[in-house]
């Protein structure tokens, strides 16, 4: 009681002083709140589809956001179709990534939601074919020879197919049928008359055709030009013979299409009402600026880089939608 | 007890069957755990680069290492046993206490500082001191009061926020909004009856947040936001615990060198290491990995938004789950009828949360989608759908362990509580929750550790693959670390599957592992105490 | 404690109060109630897809149908290649984690030490608490090389690593459930057993077990459904392949004897029914075609699968329990 007594008068007086000083402190220690740069982009951007053009989108999105820290970019792999249907055609996304060209029932509805799609083409991909290390033998396939390893109830052996080849299984790795690659095989290869065979090994991991491959001499597989590019010494490419003599797959022979039938555009399609806003717009600009940039496109994810021209007259499209919605 | 009956013909032969059957189920019982055991030394191993290093490294190391830990260990062993588990707490609480200023800081850099600063001041602040004013008079209306409060201040704030300009520099608003209140704390817990000390104590602690923005800067190079975090999270608990022990027993101090001598051994280890050995390990798992964002190139590939991520869902998650959790367990152990048309249903009800439990968690992913996103029109893959269909899924898990710790709580103290008038829910708020909360805790904190770590769920509500940027809101887009790992796993690039993907393995293994020994240290001071 | 008790209520009017209690019991009500509704959520996000998918699809093709082929033209759903595999894993995972499992639980409850219950129990907790896809990783990083150096040429997503790590996975749920059923057979049936001069394993074998059978039971069923439920596991580690491995015929003493080799089953990959959910939902796929909604199909089937099994096991151990 005693302490009580005196205590708080002490502590009031303390009490003031301590609050005194501290609003001293406040006053001196303040700071504009100033909102930032107005001059800088910033907003969300939702880009989905195609898992093949997934790296190269990633990619450029996350050199984009180190230009522009504000704009907030996510990348999702969904799929050339379920995306059109799930994300980009309701409005979910702006971008949507498709190693296909869009379809005329995806173009419908799109137009029925009000998105209207704008095609650019951002690189050039390459399908690869692959064999072990050891199989020397295995130098060159024509496109023929190819659709036979492939077609469903086929050949077993591969001396059915060259009598120079050796008598035993082919064993065989490819995309899982769900996946962009594996449809773009079956159309640029098998044809309409030939199934794709489904004795074989599908996976949606390319790298795991990789791992496949090299785990047998009498193993082939097929995927993205990536894949190969970033693990070249792990499996061998195998040349194409298209009528025009064996071409293997490079950035070079992709680039002045040489290399078919095996080499295919992948494109970017984004919402043209979206392009109004200032963020999307710029990044979609950003896009086919860096499609023709070697670094990125070929040395970081392994796909063909655009050509100037190309790049110029996606530029062109580009230009001329913004017109129109701004 | 056979020995008892030699004469049984069969005495000798079912004794070596028993002691094989024994021998077989404590091998049994192990064995899961060496599985595990092997597999999370392989991917330590890969995280932290570990085969890179040489022996000399390792030899150099140990010896670094080694030396003063068991030197320490030794002192402690011989001469003061006593201090045994003050020298662990002493040297448990600078790690915790730097985890969580990680977790506040985390917090600051989602959400502006100044917003905490506003609220705070304005509406939690009030509230508490209401609070304070009604409990200290035996008023049941404390709660009420506060909150209305706090509403009130929320909604002013709402509106005053765009009208002020200017505001104070973010170190002195953390020392508001941190160093005070913990001080405060402090003081509280220390001295409950002796306002002086009180008084000195928080002035120290808060002067002690001033110096720490002025000296963290100067010293180890970091921000005066940063250096008041660290602070208040770490080194103001530290004081405490020292402090405490040291009033409580000036000969303990001995106790209290144990952070220190683990950070020696760790320092030493690397500096011995370093010296001796030609190369060193090269892990993956370090400061960039854990703050950068995902990354097309390996060395720069990082965690963090999906960290935060994480946290972000786990906040949802345990909210959620916890009020409708408890909320049910207390219908189904307080006021459910047991009989008649209302027992049917109340059995209905048990016996559903049961079958509920067992439901795959892919198929919890596809309601998510089909309720949360095509029903209610939520966006894919956003931070609330994310944490509304997890919650649905460790609903039942909660309920269950809320159930049994409620149902621990003796019925006679119920019985007196109603004996002395209150009502069923007074009796449950102020006799049966206080007593439920460990086992309510402990059983949820289980939940929320495999919460974290699901990744079906988050695959079938659309999740996005790469997110670059912590989420900002509950509409966000948003990873999570185990979405983040499962990609990794599959990434194209074979650095990614072999190093980065164990580096995320490693830090959600910590993650996990933390909160089950949270949850199990719970749970074991609660059995003491009980 | 607050004015209410200082001041003893006698007049009865207890308005706000009655309020309040009704209000309480209302919201915590809901909440209870709420449970319901996430299950009647789960079967009619399931049906109404899956009925979609019936719709244009014979559901006797979808349950007797030997060919899985989502988007191989001509597309087939049977998902019996699915099923086979769910079964192979939890076949395999049940091999490992029933045995191993028991015997854990009549260690803990009958021979260890209360020291190590105290550190194996919680080590036990953690084996079930690590998230499934890093048992997946797991597998597919570290076990799938021990199984190669075993069997070359095992296959990189095989069925061995996924059934091996759920089998480990699923030990602490046989291990928890049945120790919690032997523990609580009483001291008095274990006093008696000793009594009458029988060995701590013929009191384990004789009394223990037979009288904690209901548990154990159930707890294997559970873990069971615990493992065909299993998704990240498989989807990591055990690859994309649904196949029912050819049945050969074994020439023995002039007899054919029809087996399947079981390095086909398990060292090459599979695909159980969840793993060939999240690769619909992740696939080129789009929503509202015929191949999306066997999604929900799936889905379908593995609720009811599971839903039935946990029913089971209540019953078993609502049924058979020997109260004391």
């Amino acid at each position: 009681m005693d302490r009580d007594g005196d205590g708080p008068s002490l502590d009031r007086r303390n009490f003031l002083a301590g609050v005194g000083s501290a609003g001293a402190a406040l006053v001196a220690g303040c700071t504009s709140r100033a909102k930032k740069d107005q001059f800088e982009l910033e907003g969300d951007i939702e880009i989905s589809g195609s898992s093949t053009v997934f790296p190269l989108a990633e990619a450029v999105a996350e050199q984009f956001m180190i230009n522009y820290p504000e704009v907030n970019i996510s990348v999702k792999s969904t799929g050339s179709g379920g995306g059109f249907e799930n994300h980009f055609c309701p409005g979910a996304s702006q971008f949507n990534n498709a190693s296909r060209a869009i379809t005329d029932g995806e173009r419908d509805l799109c137009g029925e939601n009000g998105v209207e799609p704008i095609e650019l083409t951002v690189a050039t991909d390459a399908l690869t074919v692959v064999a072990n290390n050891n199989a020397n033998w295995l130098d060159c396939l024509t496109v023929d020879e190819l659709r036979q390893v492939w077609s469903r109830d086929g050949p077993e052996t591969w001396a059915a197919i060259n009598e120079d080849w050796p008598d035993e299984p082919i064993k065989r790795f490819g995309p899982a049928d769900t996946s962009g690659t594996f449809d773009y095989f079956r159309e640029a290869v098998l044809g309409e008359e030939h199934d794709h065979a489904k004795d074989y090994e599908p996976t949606e991991k390319d790298n795991l055709i990789v791992q496949g491959v090299q785990g047998s001499e009498f193993a082939t597989g097929y995927f993205g030009f990536s894949y190969y590019y970033n693990n070249p010494d792990s499996v061998t490419a195998v040349p194409i013979d298209d009528g025009d003599g064996c071409v293997e797959p490079s950035v070079k022979t992709a680039k002045n299409g040489e290399y078919t039938p095996l080499s295919r555009p992948l494109f970017t399609y984004v919402a043209k009402d979206a392009l109004a806003e200032e963020h999307v717009a710029e990044f979609a600009r950003f896009y086919i600026e860096q499609s023709g940039n070697q670094e990125l496109v070929a040395d970081r994810v392994g796909y063909v880089p655009n050509t100037e021209a190309a790049v110029q007259s996606q530029l062109e499209t580009l230009e001329a939608a913004l017109e129109e919605v701004s | 007890m056979s020995e008892h009956n030699p004469d049984t013909a069969f005495a000798g032969v079912s004794r070596l069957r028993g002691r094989i059957f024994g021998s077989l189920a404590k091998a049994a019982s192990w064995l899961g755990v060496v599985v595990l055991a092997w597999l999370l030394f392989m991917v330590v191993v890969d995280a932290f680069g570990l085969t890179a290093a040489s022996t000399d490294w390792y030899l150099g190391a140990l010896v670094g290492f080694g030396a003063p830990l068991a030197t320490y260990s030794a002192y402690l062993y011989w001469k003061r046993p006593d201090l045994r588990w003050i020298a662990v707490r002493a040297t448990v609480i600078p790690p915790a206490g730097l985890i969580f200023a990680g977790a506040i800081f985390v917090l600051f850099l989602v959400f502006e500082p100044f917003f905490w600063f506003l609220y705070y001041t304005i509406a939690v602040l009030p509230a508490v001191a209401v609070y304070g004013h009604f409990a200290t008079r035996d008023d049941t209306r404390a709660p009420l009061a506060a909150g209305f409060v706090g509403v009130v201040g929320l909604v002013i704030g709402y509106f005053v926020e765009p009208l002020i300009l200017i505001m104070p520099l973010p170190w002195i608003m953390l020392v508001w909004v941190l160093v005070v209140p913990a001080g405060a704390l402090i003081a509280y817990r220390q001295a409950p009856e002796d306002r002086q000390q009180q008084v000195t104590i928080l002035g120290t602690g808060v002067a002690g947040g001033v110096l720490a923005s002025y000296l963290g800067p100067a010293l180890i190079g970091v921000t005066p936001d940063t250096a008041v975090i660290l602070y208040a999270a770490t080194l103001l608990p530290v004081a405490w615990y020292n402090g405490a022990v040291l009033a409580n027993d000036r000969s303990a101090w001995p106790g209290l060198l144990g952070p220190v001598v683990a950070l020696g051994a760790i320092g030493g280890g690397i500096v011995l290491g370093g010296l001796v050995g030609t190369t060193g390990p090269e892990p993956v798992l370090d400061w960039q990995f854990l703050t950068s964002a995902p990354s097309t190139l390996p060395a720069n590939a990082g965690l963090f938004p999906a960290i935060v991520g994480s946290v972000f869902i786990i906040a949802i998650v345990a909210i959620v789950s916890f009020v409708v959790g408890v909320g049910a367990a207390i219908y189904l152990e307080e006021y459910a009828p047991q009989t008649g048309v209302g027992g049917t249903i109340t059995r209905i009800i048990r016996v559903n949360i049961a079958n509920l439990a067992g439901v795959p968690s892919v198929v919890y992913g596809l309601l998510g989608l089909g309720l949360f996103v095509n029903l209610i029109g939520m966006g894919l893959g956003i931070v609330l759908v994310a944490g509304l269909t997890l919650s649905l899924l460790i609903l039942p898990i909660v309920i269950i362990s809320a159930q049994e710790a409620i149902r621990s709580v003796p019925e006679e103290v119920r019985e007196a509580s109603y004996g002395m008038g209150a009502t069923r829910w007074q009796t449950i708020r102020e006799v049966v929750l206080p007593r439920a909360v460990p086992g309510v805790l402990t059983g949820t904190i289980l939940a929320l550790s495999r919460a974290i770590g699901e990744t079906a769920p988050l695959l079938m509500i659309g999740a996005a693959t790469t997110v670059f940027r912590p989420p900002t809101g509950f509409a966000s887009q948003v990873s999570a670390m185990p979405l983040q790992v499962f990609y990794w796993s599959f990434h194209q690039k074979s650095a990614f599957r072999e190093l980065i993907a164990p580096a995320g393995v490693v830090t959600l293994l910590v993650v996990m592992l933390s909160m089950n020994v949270l949850a199990i240290y719970l749970r074991n001071r609660y059995e003491q105490q009980a | 404690m607050t004015e209410y008790f200082e001041e003893p209520d006698l007049s009865g009017n207890r308005g706000f109060q009655s309020l309040r209690e009704g209000f309480y019991k209302a919201l915590f009500f809901s909440f209870a109630a709420a449970t319901v509704l996430t299950t009647i959520g789960i079967f009619l996000t399931l049906f109404v897809d899956a009925l979609g998918f019936f719709r244009s699809y014979s559901l006797v093709a979808f349950l007797t149908g030997l060919d899985w082929s989502p988007s191989l033209e001509p597309v087939s759903f049977g998902v019996l290649p699915l099923v086979f595999g769910t079964l192979t894993v939890t076949f395999t995972a049940a091999v490992i984690a029933i045995p191993v499992g028991t015997l854990t639980a009549v260690y803990l409850s009958e021979y260890a030490a209360a020291r190590t219950r105290a550190v194996l129990k919680p080590l036990l907790e953690i084996l079930a608490g690590v998230p499934t896809v890093v048992y997946g990783f797991f597998a597919l990083v570290y076990v799938t090389p021990v199984i190669d150096f075993f069997f070359p040429g095992v296959s990189t997503f095989n069925v061995l690593s996924a059934s091996l790590m759920v089998g480990i996975m699923t030990i602490p749920m046989v291990s928890s459930i049945s120790e919690d059923a032997m523990s609580a057979v009483p001291d008095s049936l274990r006093q008696a057993g000793y009594g009458m001069g029988a060995t701590k394993y013929e009191v384990t074998t004789d009394i223990i077990v037979p009288a904690a059978t209901s548990g154990i039971v159930s707890s294997y069923i559970l873990a069971i459904s615990r493992a065909i439920g299993e998704t990240m596991i498989v989807t990591v580690a055990m690859g994309m392949q649904a196949s029912i491995p050819a049945v050969k015929t074994a020439d023995v003493f002039g007899l054919g004897i029809p087996f399947v080799h079981p390095g086909e089953v398990f060292l090459g990959s599979g695909q159980t029914m969840t793993a060939a959910m999240v690769q619909i939902a992740n696939s080129d796929l789009a929503g509202g075609t015929i191949a999306y909604e066997s999604l929900f199909a799936i889905g379908l089937t593995l609720f009811a699968i599971t839903l039935l099994m946990n029913i089971v096991s209540n019953v078993i151990s609502e049924r058979y329990r020997e109260e004391y």
